[in-house]
């Protein structure tokens, strides 16, 4: 994959999950520049610039991880641990989305320097208004890292 | 006071005193005899010759009659003072002159008498014959006055008054002089003398102050002195000596009786009287034999040969006391002697043996019980002595070892112990000697197996134990053959083993269903809560997106739909909470329940928005417990209240804690629907409902978790209820009765 602008990373394997993420954030226009990770190792090939992402290069990282917890082969918790561990990416914003509210995963979470950590609603109003706030927060309200945070 | 009771100084003065003055007076006198003799005889020569010639000149005036001339002659005597007056007779006898011329006629004799002279009435009268011739013509009358005489004897007397005094001044000053030479050792022997009365101390001594027979005195004195306190001290020695054996007599504790050779009672001792009860006056030469048990009548009489003979006896024997109780006593009875070696008595002294001949019974009776427990004992008994030679060896012991007594006595212990345990058997006897405890179960020492006679080993229980008795180490094992209960113990510890193994098992098992549980929980949490959102979702997106294309009551289904992943959703919530309550570790800390119950009504305010509602909140105490679980508790039994008092125009909701059925309890009171009490058991039971859902909503899952969280806490929660007459939910926790308790007097709820 070319190493075109993505500002919203989306690591979510239920592809219903990821069209509800989908047209949530394109009701908000907020969906031009997503890219969506299915599992939690194309997520790091994709952050660390790896395989199908060799062309990327690490120091225009996403401006926002949308990470989901259960992930197939690599689980959310040890991509967190993975991009949070490494120097070259440890700048990168990273957002907790998960529908439990399980204890243990948000003090794991919180420990592995999560910057954000929601539980997704059941009701999609809320869960609508909570995308909404997330996107314009990450992309408009918030300075996103400057390139120099992402050393080569 | 008496000359005799003077001084000896003044004595001697006075003696001194008295010769000089008795010497002086009598030298004076015979001296004052003497010239008062001679003058006398002078005098009268004297007289007599001036008379001869006064005679001589007369004889003419005489003869011649010629009284003029005779008075002349006589007037010739004024040169003579001694001389008061004269008289010249005739030869008749008659007056013829006379001197002085003024004397009267009577102051003369009538006749002149014979010549001579003689003293009269102080004078002298001296007759003188006038011759002629060889013819007496008359005769001279002379008299003198002895005025001369005593002026002499008055110079004497002075004399000798002058000398006298001197005399006596001069002894004593001489005698003051000598008498101090001769008191002064005698006054200080005197000293010596009245300090030693006075003090009773013989050791002071005189100093001899001179050679002589004083000096022989104050030695012969010190002398003696030396000798009274030579014979003091032997005194003292031997009162000293006395006393101390008539106290230890008398603090003897035994009868100490002294008799004479007729048995009669001399001494009698304080020993005496408290062991037969008779004092000393009553004893005092009373016969011995009042002493004497009527059945030894011969007894006296037999110590007496035997103290003649000069032997002493010591025996046993019965004594009766004063109050007829026999005791028994043991006796030494031996000879006193007097000077010459001869037996003139005896002393006895005697023992109260009744305590000992008691505890000899005793012993005795102890002994045989002893034995007797030790014979039947079911455990094996053997002692040994120092030298591990047996002493005891009981019946068991014979049955045990299969070695009859009289093989196992004196011989050592080796021979019923398996012989590769013998060195280390003897090494823990020793130790536990030393260890200086007299008692300890064998159980750890070795060995713990027996040799029996026919070579069979076998297991031991052992117990040891040391004493020392006359300095004898006496060690006494008691044995019980364990051969039985060791193989029960052994199959004991088989079971223990297998079943310690299967709980081994069974715990892996439940571990690992715990973590499948945990791991389902986590899984329901995760996959059962996404096909929900979605269903909400794609629902909401063709309310909305679709509405138009939708036949009409399209939008009613996609509602109902939607509520129910909404109640799917809180079940789902619930149930996971009451899954987690069940496996979470308790955090205890100081919490005060009043604390929580506000926090609950600050998040049913939404909830409570335009209801009438009358909380009544009581004080709560605060208590040990997890506050975020403890706040459920409250959270649902609240919101049950508000729920179930909705049909009340006003709801009435009391919280408070007190004595409920003897626990201290937290009580949540309201006045709404209440419940019937037949389903009371049920009401804690997961998804259990008593009311339609379209009446009071709910997961039913509130109360079970109420439920799992009290008994986490050590309590019980329980209810009281009514239809509709509200409820009554009661709950302790353990530390609910001690804080409350601290707190105030609990009342009955």
């Amino acid at each position: 994959m070319s190493n075109k602008e993505v500002e919203i990373l989306l690591v979510e394997d239920d592809p219903n999950d990821v069209e509800l993420a989908l047209i949530a954030l394109r009701k908000h226009k907020l969906a031009n520049k997503i890219h969506v990770a299915r599992d939690g190792e194309e997520a790091l090939d994709f952050l660390f610039c790896r395989g199908l992402y060799s062309q990327r290069t690490l120091n225009s990282p996403p401006k926002v991880v949308l990470l989901d917890l259960k992930l197939p082969k690599v689980n959310g918790l040890e991509v967190l641990k993975a991009v949070k561990s490494d120097p070259r990416t440890l700048a990168v914003p990273v957002v907790v989305m998960t529908s439990s509210r399980e204890q243990r995963d948000m003090v794991e979470g919180y420990r592995l320097g999560v910057n954000s950590y929601i539980q997704k609603p059941i009701d999609f109003n809320q869960f609508q208004a909570i995308i909404k706030d997330l996107g314009y927060y990450w992309l408009v309200v918030n300075q996103s890292p400057p390139p120099e945070a992402f050393p080569a | 006071m008496g000359f005799k009771d003077q001084s000896i100084k003044r004595k001697t003065m006075t003696v001194i005193m008295l010769t000089t003055v008795v010497v002086l007076l009598l030298t004076t006198a015979a001296f004052t005899v003497y010239d008062l003799a001679t003058y006398r005889q002078s005098l009268v020569h004297s007289l007599s010759a001036t008379a001869a010639i006064l005679a001589d000149h007369s004889t003419a005036a005489l003869v011649q009659r010629d009284e003029k001339d005779a008075r002349a002659t006589l007037a010739s005597l004024r040169a003579d003072p001694r001389i008061v007056a004269a008289a010249l007779y005739d030869g008749q006898g008659n007056l013829f002159a006379r001197y002085p011329m003024q004397a009267p006629v009577s102051a003369f004799p009538l006749a002149p008498g014979q010549g001579g002279y003689r003293h009269e009435g102080g004078r002298v009268i001296l007759l003188e014959p006038v011759t002629e011739g060889g013819v007496r013509v008359g005769t001279l009358y002379l008299i003198s006055d002895l005025h001369s005489l005593y002026v002499r004897l008055r110079f004497y007397g002075g004399i000798a008054l002058l000398v006298l005094f001197g005399s006596i001044l001069v002894a004593l000053v001489i005698s003051n002089g000598l008498q101090r030479r001769i008191t002064r050792p005698i006054l200080a022997l005197a000293e010596v003398a009245r300090a030693v009365s006075e003090r009773d101390d013989y050791s002071i001594r005189a100093r001899k102050l001179s050679g002589d027979e004083t000096g022989l005195l104050t030695d012969a004195f010190n002398r003696m002195l030396a000798r009274i306190q030579e014979q003091t001290e032997a005194l003292r020695q031997n009162e000293e000596i006395r006393s101390l054996l008539a106290a230890i007599v008398e603090s003897s504790d035994d009868a100490i009786i002294g008799k004479d050779m007729e048995s009669r009672i001399l001494s009698w001792n304080a020993g005496a009287e408290r062991m037969y009860g008779y004092n000393a006056a009553e004893m005092l030469g009373q016969p011995i034999t009042l002493l004497q048990s009527p059945d030894r009548p011969e007894e006296e009489a037999r110590i007496l040969e035997e103290v003649k003979r000069g032997g002493i006896r010591h025996f046993e024997t019965v004594r009766v006391c004063k109050d007829g109780q026999p005791i028994e006593v043991s006796l030494a009875v031996s000879p006193i002697r007097n000077p010459r070696g001869e037996v003139i008595g005896s002393s006895s002294i005697a023992r109260d043996i009744t305590e000992r001949k008691r505890s000899e019974r005793e012993v005795r009776e102890n002994r045989a019980r002893l034995s007797g427990i030790i014979g039947s004992a079911m455990d094996a008994i053997i002692s040994v002595d120092a030298g591990q030679r047996i002493t005891i060896f009981n019946a068991a012991a014979e049955r045990m070892f299969l070695c009859p007594a009289r093989e196992a006595l004196g011989q050592p212990l080796d021979r019923f112990i398996p012989e590769r345990f013998r060195e280390a058997h003897h090494g823990h006897l020793a130790a536990f000697g030393r260890t200086g405890a007299t008692c300890r179960a064998m159980g750890k020492l070795q060995p713990v197996s027996g040799l029996r006679a026919n070579g069979e080993e076998f297991s031991i229980e052992a117990s040891i134990s040391h004493i020392e008795a006359g300095g004898q180490q006496i060690y006494t094992v008691i044995l019980r053959d364990i051969t039985e209960r060791k193989r029960a113990e052994e199959q004991i510890q088989r079971l223990n083993a297998e079943l310690e193994q299967r709980v081994e098992e069974r715990t892996a098992e439940l571990t690992a269903a715990n973590k499948e549980l945990e791991s389902f929980t986590y899984s329901v949490a995760h996959d059962l809560r996404a096909p929900l959102r979605h269903i909400d979702a794609f629902s909401k997106i063709l309310e909305e997106d679709c509405a138009a294309v939708l036949p009409r009551g399209a939008a009613h289904y996609l509602q109902n739909i939607r509520r129910s992943t909404g109640k799917m959703s809180l079940l789902v919530d619930d149930l996971l909470n009451l899954a987690r309550i069940g496996r979470q570790e308790l955090r205890r800390q100081p919490t005060p329940l009043g604390g929580l119950v506000d926090e609950v009504l600050a998040d049913l305010k939404d909830e409570t928005a335009g209801r009438m509602l009358e909380w009544h909140i009581q004080p709560l105490p605060a208590i040990e417990c997890d506050p975020g679980l403890m706040k459920q508790v409250f959270a649902n039994l609240l919101s049950n209240a508000v729920k179930y008092t909705r049909p009340r125009s006003v709801a009435v909701i009391e919280v408070g804690y007190g004595k409920k059925n003897g626990d201290s309890a937290v009580f949540v009171r309201d006045n709404g629907v209440g419940f019937n009490m037949k389903y009371a058991d049920k009401l804690f039971g997961v998804f259990q409902r008593f009311h339609r859902a379209e009446e009071f909503e709910g997961t039913g899952v509130g109360l079970a978790t109420v439920d799992r969280i009290v008994r986490k806490h050590g309590g019980h929660i329980w209810a009281e209820a009514a239809v509709d007459q509200g409820a009554t939910f009661y709950f302790t926790v353990s530390g609910l009765g001690e804080a409350a308790d601290t707190e105030q007097e609990q009342m009955a709820i």
